[in-house]
């Protein structure tokens, strides 16, 4: 964690937030905000890194607007392997085919049916199954494309949960089909297939997964330091202006709900107690605490007008 | 610039052919094993390049047909990996699977055209692919992965159209060496930026009272704004339609050099132009290229012949007929419906040897409006409803833009609103619609006609779709 904050001290953004002194330890460092991010990142991005991108994605900031993330060669090697475990995890095997309802680039989630199907020149230890990629913008606008894929009877399906509802209602097909596994993020409620939590985070382009039959996820402590904000430390915050609210580790927050906060050592931008303003119930468990997403995540463009280029010309 | 594999990319025509010819009887075998293949030829009876004329082409409706038997009878090996469609203008989309070889072939062809355009220099590119289940967004994919692996210097944005404003926020502040995509979807952003520019040069002014900001109201205000003076990228790889009514507007707006990528979904090879910018190199390491020429394809026969692209003369043109290398689905004289024009087969300036080609573009029942694409039988049936006597659609451009134009022949001539049910008719023709809302295509113009001036093909076939540009 010192070569972390060493490291992300030379950057600008937190250059400005930590007012060029460089923290001792991870809770001595003030929370990095979506609107500080954007502040920095997305007017100077080149400024901003530390090692040369290989690839820039957006990612979702619940209730705000998305931040731009970039992510080194190493870093898209490493969170190709990560995929592929978390998938594992998740319960997808070797001989599974899975359709996966991914949004459009440049969003992060745009990389998982290709960090699933594991080109073999990232991912040594890839999962042996197909993988068939269909995206809301294309099937809202010519439902066909759905069929082919349904008629290969996928075993497993990844996507948000939002774009089941809207997959389901263009090809009906869908609801038939006997799934063994739902990867899903956002409320699986309305889901009747046997489902597993997907989570994305800033800073993480592959996916945080849960194991079937567990409730929420585990935040792999490898890939990213998790810490809350309690819902209370806001509510104080409220009430006494000259308050920070204080983030607890994730290990101190079992029972309680509030906002994640990241922490994500990326070799191009990594990310320091990055507020995600992802609201998440934290649970205990076995193997260390337990995330639910609490915060529905919004859907993807999926109308056939969006079709077009800015806003302006629409 | 240096050749990134040298031995293949300026190997001679005999080495290519002989290359050719050692994948071909590794493929057959394979091939064989599909349910697409099964009876068109006996085992062991194609050996070399010269028996491979003996063989049936293949359609595109074959393999939309081959998918009605079991996936296991038609895939050739079971190693499918990802699945992608085309996009089905004129039927159901056609879905082909890239299993392990494709996907390396995917990304051994990515990474020379990468180092064709930036050598081993630092490249920042911007990616404005379709999403799933088309091919581009896969391909930007793959070159990043094919980048990794080779230790490139490349950084990527993979974008979308749906998505562009946000990208180009971004590049603005991160200006990229080079844009992929669609050529009219560069030119309509070009158009769109212009403008919204001066728009949102006040909202920057009125949220930061800064020199910067006074200094973008000002230049809006004196200059139209074009991407070449926001985002100055080097270099342009366009593809999807042909890039020739688009090169100049390109060059204008972005002031990027443009080079023409020639790829398809249903084979994992982008072809592309070179440096010196005389035609696409058609990689014949990866396939087997022919072509029909056209005066065959004009008799209408079933078994137009065809000649391997190294044997074509110089300006010859004619339809692309491929053999493709991939283990998972081999495609066996494939016919693509382009038509190709050959620049030359003689080695390139940049000392490659591949035969160069331009792509013409559609030999099948389409109208082609670039990226707009439809199947002239959905015009047809949109037409039927209406009391004409006669009708034909004119494809012309002003500018870069195409521009439908519709000569109807009312059945009652006195009848007054025949070009509003006609402009009706058109409207419901989804992707055109979208096509003109998102101004990638003028709105189409309809004219009544005493009389249709009849085009027709060399055989004397009647086209009611003329391409005029």
């Amino acid at each position: 964690m010192t070569d972390l904050l060493a490291r992300a001290a030379r950057l600008p953004v937190y250059r400005a937030l930590w007012g060029g002194r460089t923290p001792r330890f991870l809770r001595d460092a003030p929370l990095l905000s979506a609107w500080t991010w954007r502040a920095h990142v997305h007017r100077a991005p080149a400024r901003c890194v530390a090692e040369r991108p290989a690839l820039w994605t957006l990612h979702e900031v619940p209730g705000d607007d998305p931040v731009w993330v970039a992510y080194a060669a190493a870093d898209v090697v490493a969170e190709a392997a990560s995929a592929v475990a978390a998938f594992r995890r998740a319960g997808v095997r070797d001989g599974d085919r899975a359709l996966v309802v991914a949004p459009p680039g440049p969003w992060a989630w745009n990389a998982v049916p290709y960090l699933l199907s594991g080109l073999e020149s990232v991912v040594a230890d890839r999962i042996r199954c197909e993988v068939f990629a269909l995206s809301m913008v294309t099937v809202s606008f010519k439902p066909e494309l759905a069929i082919f894929p349904i008629e290969q009877r996928p075993s497993v399906l990844v996507a948000p949960a939002a774009d089941v509802a809207r997959l389901v209602e263009l090809a009906p097909g869908l609801r038939a089909l006997p799934l063994r596994l739902a990867l899903v993020a956002g409320p699986a409620a309305q889901i009747a297939w046997p489902t597993v939590g997907l989570l994305h985070l800033p800073g993480c382009l592959a996916p945080f997964a849960g194991e079937p039959g567990e409730e929420g996820l585990r935040l792999d402590p490898d890939r990213v330091t998790a810490e809350l904000v309690p819902d209370e430390e806001w509510a104080r915050a409220i009430q006494f202006p000259g308050r920070t609210p204080e983030a607890v580790a994730l290990a101190d927050a079992v029972g309680l709900s509030g906002e994640l906060v990241v922490t994500v050592a990326n070799r191009a931008l990594p990310l320091v107690r990055f507020r995600t303003q992802e609201r998440v119930r934290v649970r205990g468990a076995a193997g260390g605490p337990r995330v639910e997403r609490l915060t529905v995540p919004r859907a993807h463009p999926d109308q056939a007008g969006a079709l077009a280029v800015p806003r302006a010309a629409r | 610039m240096a050749l990134l594999r040298p031995e293949v990319e300026a190997a001679s025509p005999g080495d290519l052919r002989a290359r050719e010819e050692a994948m071909l009887r590794e493929i057959l075998p394979l091939a064989a094993r599909s349910v697409l293949y099964r009876g068109r030829w006996e085992p062991g009876s194609i050996r070399t390049l010269d028996d491979l004329p003996r063989l049936p082409y293949l359609s595109g409706a074959d393999l939309r047909e081959a998918w009605r038997h079991p996936r296991d009878e038609v895939l050739a090996e079971p190693d499918a990996r990802l699945w992608f469609a085309t996009s089905g203008t004129t039927g159901l989309p056609k879905w082909t699977p890239y299993g392990l070889s494709e996907l390396r072939m995917f990304e051994d062809v990515v990474r020379r055209v990468y180092h064709m355009l930036a050598g081993g220099d630092p490249f920042r590119l911007v990616i404005f692919g379709t999403p799933a289940p088309f091919i581009s967004d896969a391909g930007a994919y793959a070159l990043l992965f094919a980048s990794i692996a080779a230790g490139f210097p490349a950084e990527y944005l993979i974008t979308s159209p749906t998505e562009a404003e946000a990208a180009l926020r971004l590049m603005s502040a991160h200006r990229p060496d080079a844009v992929v995509g669609f050529p009219s979807l560069l030119l309509r952003i070009a158009e769109a930026l212009g403008a919204e520019a001066p728009r949102q040069a006040r909202e920057a002014w009125r949220h930061e009272r800064s020199w910067r900001a006074l200094a973008g109201v000002v230049a809006t205000r004196l200059i139209a704004i074009q991407p070449r003076h926001v985002f100055r990228p080097k270099v342009g790889l366009f593809g999807g339609e042909p890039l020739a009514p688009y090169r100049k507007a390109l060059a204008d707006a972005w002031g990027l050099r443009p080079y023409e990528l020639y790829a398809m979904t249903e084979y994992p090879c982008f072809h592309v132009e070179c440096p010196e910018g005389s035609g696409i190199h058609v990689w014949a390491d990866w396939c087997v290229p022919e072509l029909i020429p056209l005066s065959e394809l004009d008799r209408d026969t079933n078994r137009p012949a065809a000649h391997h692209l190294l044997d074509a003369r110089a300006g010859e043109v004619g339809e692309f007929v491929f053999t493709s290398f991939g283990r998972t689905l081999p495609l066996v004289r494939y016919r693509t419906g382009d038509v190709i024009e050959v620049v030359d087969v003689a080695r390139c300036g940049c000392g490659r040897t591949h035969p160069r080609i331009r792509v013409r573009g559609r030999r099948d029942d389409l109208v082609n409006l670039g990226l707009i694409r439809f199947s002239t039988a959905e015009l047809e049936r949109h037409l039927a409803t209406l009391p004409l006597r006669d009708w034909q659609l004119r494809i012309t451009r002003h500018g870069y833009k195409p521009a439908p134009l519709l000569l109807v022949v009312p059945l009652d001539p006195a009848r007054a609103d025949v070009v509003g049910e006609a402009r009706r008719a058109l409207d419901a023709i989804d992707v055109l619609r979208v096509g003109v809302e998102a101004g990638l295509v003028l709105p189409p113009e309809v004219r009544v006609v005493g009389e249709i001036e009849e085009v027709r093909t060399w055989s004397g076939k009647r086209r009611r779709v003329v391409d005029e540009t």
